[in-house]
């Protein structure tokens, strides 16, 4: 008989082996490279025995597989001697994005600033009636690390129903920097974070004239998936992503398309509208002007993260400091905070098909994972020399039927551009968001300085999958 | 036909010296005009009266032809007479009228006095045509009497630092003028502005040359093309120095002074008041400002890094950085890939900073006493070395797992008092990883009553997580 285990949480290298005689035994969890744990220091010593168990009842055969000895720790930082000061950051960037057609930021925020419901668009680059504006008082100024961004308040939004732009094939890119965040106790960090992106209706760009246009766009879903593993099952928190900006995203170039159970695509967006999305599908739909019309979209997994788990206090380097949040005088310590760099990519590809279709590219990229991609065939020949409108909305509402007013939505900034090819929109909307996070790496740190992660007697831990993915960091503390 | 007529009186001339002076020939015509000069014989009378100087004291020459033409006065063996100048229409030629220079003499020595000679310039046309001769009459006057030296110009220094000759300034100069007769230079060095007390002097006399066609001193141009420079070394790091220069003629009467600007580099461009020596006293402050060693590596792979190692061969195989408070390396890989730092043991990091016992590693301090090395990530990947999982011994027992090696292994270095500081700056695409700890050991029973054999299963080692994004790992 064969049995497949996998080393614990290593899952890089799994060990096989063959048992003689018996019955197929579940997976034992193994501490391998997890986060260090509070009484270890240098080697494991033996520790007795632990008897496997499984979840679904499978391991009740005739063999038992008991793990023997400790896991190492991982390694972090080191020196033959006391460690040196060590300080770590994000490098300093600065981009100056030439083909902005419009750009809002919260730079202007300052300590005087105080509640609004108007979100300004910057007038050097868009001119015109372009501000957000919502309810009153729907945009509370925030501070945290250095920065100031506003809140939207919970389930209302920011919108702009008469935006002009026009409409281009050009490659182009909207960036959108937020954060969704809450003060949650209770529940593993994964269920957090599914609890956290529950906060679903984010960003809208689209051609006023689609169909349903005005119906909410949801970006983000989380669902329960169960994963077969070794004979037992369980049931995991699926986080799925997708944001679409630019002009490309209009019933001027997109023929009408049939919905699927869980995407609309019948108003020309690429959005989630109910639970459960497609993985993965690819659907070829019907004719439009007598020419082959295919779309496909590919959702990826968006992997959990949490700026909350990352320590910064060198005297207690494994434990988690919140995240602090400044309103009104008050500060607020959030045990989940998500700071989301999302990129929303469109291009146009002529399509072998037929010489008067093109194929239109969406990619979504959170934190630089794509987390979607997809393409539309479009009518390259129809009209795209005029001004259209667009409605451009940013809202903090969750899912129809889900209620959970503790997710606080925080904006930071939302741009958009279009360039020449696409080679060059990879490169700047890459170097923009470089640039903003270059901007808000004090956040991302949670320090108004370079953050210290070793001095002459401790290191920090870093525990990969609980700090932002742009982080990227995996240490184990040390202590001299 | 007229006969151009005109007189041409030469600069005063130092004996010893070189001197020249230039003559325009423009041809306002409308054909192409050869000019034919020829300078006559010179007559030189003894300062004071009608006595011909003798030849002997004519250096390399005779006492009837001590003022001569050339259209080059740096040519080596210049001693024409005649020369032939084509000059195009609405252009201009020029060539230069020479004093021969006098052999070595000492004070009362006679060898000075005026002189005189007729240069006559004949001309022809491309035509054919000729034109009556332009007749010139030089003279000349060599003196003793030395004029007091101008300002010294173009006068900097360049900061520089060695393990050998620590930190050291070398100065760079000119004399500005042809006519600038200097026979010595004299650099003070003070560590205060007013150079209340000079610690150091420097003096640079001007060597006698040895080309029996040229000035005993310089050229013909005097010192114009030449640009001196001395070097003073052992220097002290971080401490104030102003430096000053004046010339001294042969008669040992100094010029006025000039102050320096300061530059770490050779070469520079100099300012107009750096240019003409009118650089404001006291000058710029030569102080070692100990500054930052800015090196760049681009490699794919490494195992086992050593940033000490870099920075050494970085800085001509020197452990002495005493001319440095810092270093910034920034680490590049050479595609969109990411370059891998990797550790092969445990007992080291993807990224070390160690140095060896047998190496005295010196260096300077910032502001903050300390010294700073700054790293910088562009597509880098560091990577510990996963530990060995729990090994089962024949005996039936077991070894425990081993714990990951460290991702960077830095050393807490300190020399004379004054620590070290990391600071690492990434991008977005650059990761830290540390060793993955070895895995736990397994032991599989048959729980039947027929079968009570145990399967020993050794933990497992993960060498790292070299490809492995753990931004998608979920546990």
């Amino acid at each position: 008989m064969g049995l497949t285990m996998y080393q614990g949480r290593n899952p890089a290298r799994p060990v096989s082996v063959v048992v003689v005689s018996g019955n197929p035994v579940p997976t034992a969890p193994v501490a391998g490279v997890g986060p260090p744990k509070s009484n270890q220091s240098g080697a494991v010593s033996p520790t007795p025995t632990t008897t496997a168990s499984s979840s679904d009842g499978q391991g009740s055969g005739n063999t038992n597989a008991q793990s023997q000895g400790e896991a190492g720790q991982a390694g972090g930082v080191s020196a033959t001697n006391n460690l040196p000061n060590i300080y770590f950051n994000f490098k300093n960037f600065s981009y100056n994005n030439l083909n902005l057609k419009f750009k809002f930021s919260t730079d202007s925020l300052n300590s005087g600033s105080t509640a609004t419901n108007t979100w300004q668009c910057d007038p050097s680059i868009k001119a015109g009636n372009a501000n957000l504006v919502g309810p009153a008082g729907c945009l509370t100024p925030a501070y945290a690390y250095g920065k100031y961004f506003y809140e939207l308040a919970y389930n209302t939004s920011i919108t702009n129903s008469t935006f002009l732009l026009t409409p281009s094939f050009s490659p182009s890119y909207a960036v959108l920097v937020f954060a969704i965040a809450n003060t949650n106790t209770s529940g593993s960090m994964y269920q957090d974070f599914a609890n956290l992106t529950k906060t679903s209706s984010i960003h809208k760009f689209i051609a006023a004239d689609s169909t349903n246009a005005s119906n909410d766009i949801f970006n983000f879903n989380s669902f329960k998936k169960t994963v077969s593993q070794d004979g037992a099952t369980s049931q995991q928190d699926i986080v799925k992503a997708i944001f679409t900006g630019g002009t490309l995203n209009s019933s001027q170039f997109i023929s009408s398309l049939p919905a699927s159970t869980y995407l609309d695509r019948a108003g020309n967006k690429i959005n989630i509208i109910s639970i459960n999305p497609d993985q993965t599908f690819s659907q070829t739909v019907g004719s439009a002007r007598n020419q082959p019309v295919t779309a496909q979209l590919n959702l990826y997994d968006l992997f959990p993260f949490n700026g909350y788990n990352l320590p910064t206090n060198l005297n207690n380097p494994t434990a988690p400091v919140d995240f602090q949040i400044t309103q009104g005088g008050s500060t607020v310590n959030y045990k989940n905070f998500c700071l989301f760099f999302v990129e929303m990519r469109c291009y146009m590809s002529q399509t072998y098909l037929n010489v008067n279709s093109n194929q239109a590219f969406f990619e979504t990229y959170v934190n630089g994972i794509l987390t979607s991609s997809s393409y539309l065939v479009v009518d390259k020949t129809l009209d795209s020399s005029t001004l259209k409108n667009y409605i451009i909305s940013l809202s903090n509402k969750t899912l129809p039927g889900i209620t959970n007013p503790n997710n606080k939505l925080f904006l930071f900034d939302y741009l958009y551009a279009s360039t020449y090819n696409r080679n060059e929109m990879e490169i700047q909307s890459r170097n923009t968001v470089t640039s903003l996070v270059s901007k808000y790496k004090n956040l991302l740190i949670k320090s108004t300085s370079d953050l210290q992660i070793a001095d002459s007697s401790k290191s920090l831990a870093f525990p990969v999958k609980f700090s932002h993915p742009f982080l990227n960091l995996f240490l184990s503390s040390k202590t001299v | 036909m007229n006969v151009y007529y005109t007189g041409k009186i030469l600069d005063q001339t130092p004996t010893g010296l070189g001197g020249y002076t230039g003559l325009v020939l423009t041809n306002s015509g409308n054909f192409t005009v050869t000019y034919n000069a020829v300078i006559g014989d010179t007559t030189l009378y003894k300062n004071g009266n009608t006595t011909i100087v003798p030849s002997s004291d004519i250096k390399n020459g005779a006492n009837t032809n001590t003022i001569f033409i050339t259209e080059d006065i740096l040519a080596n063996n210049v001693n024409d007479s005649t020369l032939s100048l084509t000059v195009d229409p609405s252009s201009s030629g020029i060539f230069y009228v020479l004093h021969r220079p006098f052999s070595e003499f000492t004070a009362g020595n006679e060898s000075t006095g005026y002189e005189v000679a007729r240069l006559t310039i004949n001309t022809v046309s491309s035509a054919g045509d000729t034109d009556d001769p332009i007749l010139v009459d030089i003279s000349g006057q060599r003196v003793y009497d030395n004029p007091s030296p101008s300002r010294i110009g173009k006068f900097y220094a360049v900061k520089s630092y060695s393990e050998a000759t620590s930190y050291q300034l070398e100065f760079f100069w000119n004399t500005l003028s042809p006519t600038n007769y200097v026979k010595r230079f004299v650099i003070d060095l003070s560590t205060d502005a007013g150079f209340t007390t000079v610690i150091y002097s420097y003096t640079g006399d001007i060597v006698l040359g040895n080309d029996s066609d040229k000035p005993r001193f310089g050229d013909y141009d005097g010192f114009i093309n030449k640009t001196f420079s001395a070097k003073l070394i052992n220097l002290s790091v971080g401490q104030d120095y102003y430096a000053r220069i004046r010339g001294f003629n042969f008669d040992n009467e100094p010029g006025p002074y000039s102050y320096p600007t300061g530059y770490s580099y050779n070469n520079p461009i100099l300012t107009p008041t750096g240019i003409s020596g009118l650089f404001e006293a006291p000058g710029a402050n030569l102080k070692s400002n100990a500054s930052i060693l800015y090196l760049s590596k681009t490699d794919d792979y490494e195992e086992n890094f050593n940033i000490y190692d870099f920075i050494k061969q970085n800085n001509n195989n020197s452990s002495d950085f005493r001319f440095y408070s810092g270093v910034n390396i920034k680490f590049n890989s050479s595609s969109d890939s990411l370059a891998k730092y990797i550790a092969t043991t445990v007992n080291s990091g993807g990224m070390n900073f160690v140095v060896p016992n047998s190496d005295n590693f010196k260096y300077s301090v910032n502001g903050n006493n300390i010294f700073t090395i700054e790293l910088e990530f562009n597509n880098i990947a560091v990577l510990g070395r996963g530990g060995e999982g729990v090994k089962w011994q024949t005996n039936g027992t077991f070894v425990n797992a081993k714990n990951g090696g460290p991702c960077i292994n830095f050393d807490a270095y300190v020399y004379d008092s004054k620590p070290i500081e990391f600071r690492m700056y990434k991008d977005l695409s650059s990761l830290f990883y540390g060793g993955p700890g070895g895995g736990q050991g397994w032991v599989v029973t048959d729980t039947t009553t027929t079968d009570t054999n145990q399967l020993k299963i050794d933990g497992a080692e993960i060498e790292s997580f070299d490809g492995f994004d753990l931004r998608q790992f979920i546990p």
